[in-house]
């Protein structure tokens, strides 16, 4: 009775916490996303389905979503891949490993507006660094950004910023696997890509599903970098769920239209992530 | 024995404690009793505004010492790249320091540039019931938002109270700030004027006629295109300027009161003519607003379509003009209509004015022909009552005499309609008609459908 007491004791605040800060507003969320709510005004009116009518009829939603996956795609190439050979890679090394490790963090520690913005002078049509490149090697300036190329464009820096982070993830995984495999898999003659294949990655299977599910849920989170760089557009072609939400909300001032968006990220994010843990998970076998 | 003298420290212990709370409590009792005079006497003076303004400093100042203490939130526009920050800030440096008393919290934010800080801070300040004490915000349509939430002040009663003060804002200019009901929800302030900048020195240089007409316009593209001039710095992004100039060219005054009217597709129509000349930067997709400035200011673009609020980064360049955009051909504008208004002024929240009159006193201040004269010197029109600031720039000169050659001024109609419509048509509306993949006529009805919901 005693050791209940202080069970619900100790997990009150976070309790609260959680209520206050995303049970709430998640109701109050899915509440507002029937209603008609414009301007942020304290005055609301019920609109039943009319928010989710106007969202499946919006080409922009179908954009977002195919963006979505997109960028999904692309991280989950480079940023999965790309950290993964550099950990394995990094991990044989023994004097630069301190210094690569660093190297690799530094751009988390980046805020990703500085990134955006950094990207976006690169990619600017007047003064931007890519065209000032191309000139000096006699080419013309080009418009970078543009309907085709948007969401690609801004998929980039975002891949170059958390490679870093999930290289750590890795480096950490693999530092727990007992060095008597991989000395006695060396006695036997195994190559360095045969270890990595045989031994490094089916280790850390465990570490690679958190970091597929961190790479597919952080599609989902990506907001800033879009913002910075195209906001969104041109003609909405870089628009993600997270930043037409934005829009609808912080520019159209359309609660109840940003709610249901809202809901609809909610909902699309959960089904990914548990069809992820689904697939990735290892089946239980007897 | 020792525990006697334990128990002898625990009462010690405890008298102690006793006897400092007792003392605190007490402490707190007299400056509690302190406070309340004062809250009652300010409540006094706030039950009776005609015992208080500029004639009360004046005559008695030591009357007003107990308005000369407290903090007041305020939120404008004045931040960032905005151009009356630098004096705003000079403004409430100078108050403060003639009313040590009295701190401003500035909590001002900007709202032109890629990111519209100032309305998001405004309406999630009025959303959570947290108001500022003071805040500079738009009227026409956008007054709706804080008229609903029914945190602010009518300050007719004020203005009543305090004539000296009063008889210094211009009635026409007040108008803006009205409702229907006749509740003076705000008091316009700094009023705008929108037109058509163009570098003198490109056109004299190319020997082209000035943009007076829209034929001038016309016949001018080619050459600056042919001469890697951008004709037009505009920004597809946010092309809202030129976008209200060309309706009010095609429509005139009256037409641009029938919102998101098919008579407006002419002007939409204009706007992609243009751009499948080459009449805008290469870019203008994902230009922002002050790419835009920066190009025209370089003299890398003829001309620019834009407000008052620029006048200060071009004035010192004595080859910029401004007029007011030609009329489209067959279209009802041209030099007799300008597009101007007051779009903007100051709200007062209730708990303010109940809490005490230092909030006013400051808006008297802000609104004093004082302050007015520096706050225009750097640009806009003023709906108070003040010296004109000297030595004006030929771009000043030019945008006087635009607004003295029209006879009928009209507000920007994006104030006039609900948001979402009008960026449904703007942003990125122009966008889609600009590259042909809807017709004018389509986001017109789209637009006209949001803002009937």
């Amino acid at each position: 009775m005693k050791s209940k007491k202080y069970f619900y004791l100790f997990l009150a605040p976070a309790g609260v916490f959680i209520l206050t800060f995303l049970i709430y507003p998640l109701f109050r969320t899915i509440y507002y996303s029937f209603t008609s709510w414009k301007n942020f005004s304290p005055k609301q009116s019920f609109a039943g389905l009319s928010n989710y009518n106007r969202l499946i009829h919006d080409p922009v939603i179908l954009v977002s979503f195919r963006n979505t996956f997109i960028m999904m795609a692309g991280v989950f190439l480079f940023q999965v891949g790309v950290s993964l050979l550099l950990a394995i890679l990094v991990s044989k090394t023994k004097k630069m490993f301190k210094f690569l490790r660093t190297v690799y963090f530094i751009p988390i520690l980046i805020s990703a507006t500085a990134i955006g913005l950094m990207f976006r002078l690169i990619y600017g049509y007047e003064y931007g660094l890519l065209n000032l490149i191309f000139q000096w090697f006699g080419g013309e300036k080009q418009v970078w950004i543009n309907e085709k190329t948007s969401i690609f464009l801004v998929t980039i820096p975002i891949m170059w910023q958390y490679v870093g982070f999930y290289f750590v993830i890795f480096l950490t995984g693999m530092s727990k696997i007992p060095g008597e495999i991989s000395e006695s898999a060396k006695l036997d003659g195994i190559s360095s890509f045969q270890e990595a294949i045989y031994i490094t990655i089916p280790m850390i299977r465990d570490v690679i599903v958190s970091v597929v599910i961190l790479v597919i849920s952080g599609c989902f989170k990506v907001f800033d970098m879009v913002y910075v760089i195209t906001g969104g557009g041109p003609m909405n072609s870089s628009e993600l769920l997270s930043t037409y939400m934005y829009s609808a909300a912080f520019r159209n001032y359309n609660g109840g239209y940003a709610s249901a968006i809202a809901i609809v990220m909610v909902a699309f994010g959960v089904l990914l992530s548990a069809i992820t843990r689904r697939i990735l998970e290892p089946k239980e076998t007897y | 024995m020792k525990k006697e003298m334990k128990k002898f420290l625990a009462a010690a212990l405890i008298c102690a404690m006793s006897i400092g709370l007792l003392s605190g409590c007490a402490g707190k009792s007299d400056s509690g009793s302190g406070e309340s005079a004062d809250a009652s006497k300010t409540q006094e003076e706030a039950s009776a505004p005609e015992q208080t303004g500029s004639a009360a400093e004046q005559q008695a100042p030591e009357e007003t010492q107990a308005d000369d203490e407290g903090t007041i939130r305020v939120v404008t526009f004045f931040a960032g790249s905005d151009q009356w920050a630098p004096v705003y800030k000079e403004v409430i440096d100078d108050y403060m320091a003639a009313h040590p008393g009295v701190t401003i919290v500035d909590e001002s934010q900007p709202t032109s540039g890629t990111q519209d800080l100032f309305r998001t801070k405004i309406q999630s300040d009025v959303a959570a019931k947290t108001p500022p004490d003071l805040m500079l915000y738009y009227n026409g349509e956008e007054s709706k938002m804080p008229l609903d939430s029914e945190l602010f002040v009518d300050l007719k009663p004020y203005m009543d109270a305090d004539p000296q003060w009063s008889a210094n804002l211009k009635e026409g200019a007040m108008e803006a700030g009205r409702s229907e009901d006749g509740m003076q929800y705000c008091i316009p302030y700094i009023g705008y004027f929108e037109g058509m900048f163009y570098n003198k020195e490109l056109f004299d240089k190319y020997d082209l006629a000035e943009p007076t007409s829209w034929e001038n316009i016309e016949a001018c593209i080619d050459t600056f295109v042919e001469n890697d001039i951008v004709p037009f710095a505009t920004s597809l992004m946010k092309p809202s300027y030129m976008v209200e100039q060309l309706i009010l060219a095609q429509v005139g005054a009256e037409g641009q009161k029938d919102y998101f009217d098919d008579s407006w597709a002419p002007a939409l129509a204009a706007m992609k003519d243009l751009y499948d000349k080459g009449a805008f930067p290469a870019d203008c997709m994902t230009m922002t607003e002050d790419d835009i400035r920066v190009l025209f200011a370089d003299g890398k673009a003829a001309m620019m379509i834009n407000g008052s609020w620029t006048v200060a980064g071009l004035k010192d360049n004595e080859n910029m003009r401004m007029i007011t955009m030609p009329a489209l051909p067959g279209g009802k504008g041209g030099s007799d209509v300008a597009l101007s208004g007051f779009g903007s002024g100051w709200y007062m929240s209730k708990e303010a004015a109940e809490r005490d009159d230092v909030t006013l006193h400051f808006l008297k201040y802000m609104t004093s022909p004082e302050v007015m004269t520096r706050m225009i010197a750097v640009g806009g029109s003023s709906a108070i009552t003040c010296d004109a600031p000297e030595g004006a720039s030929p771009l000043e000169v030019s945008a006087n005499e635009m607004l003295n050659t029209a006879t009928k001024f009209v507000p920007a109609c994006d104030s006039q309609v609900v948001r979402e419509a009008w960026l449904n048509m703007t942003e990125p509306g122009i966008q889609y008609i600009a590259t042909g993949q809807t017709s004018p006529e389509e986001i017109l009805a789209q637009s006209r459908s949001l803002n009937e919901e």
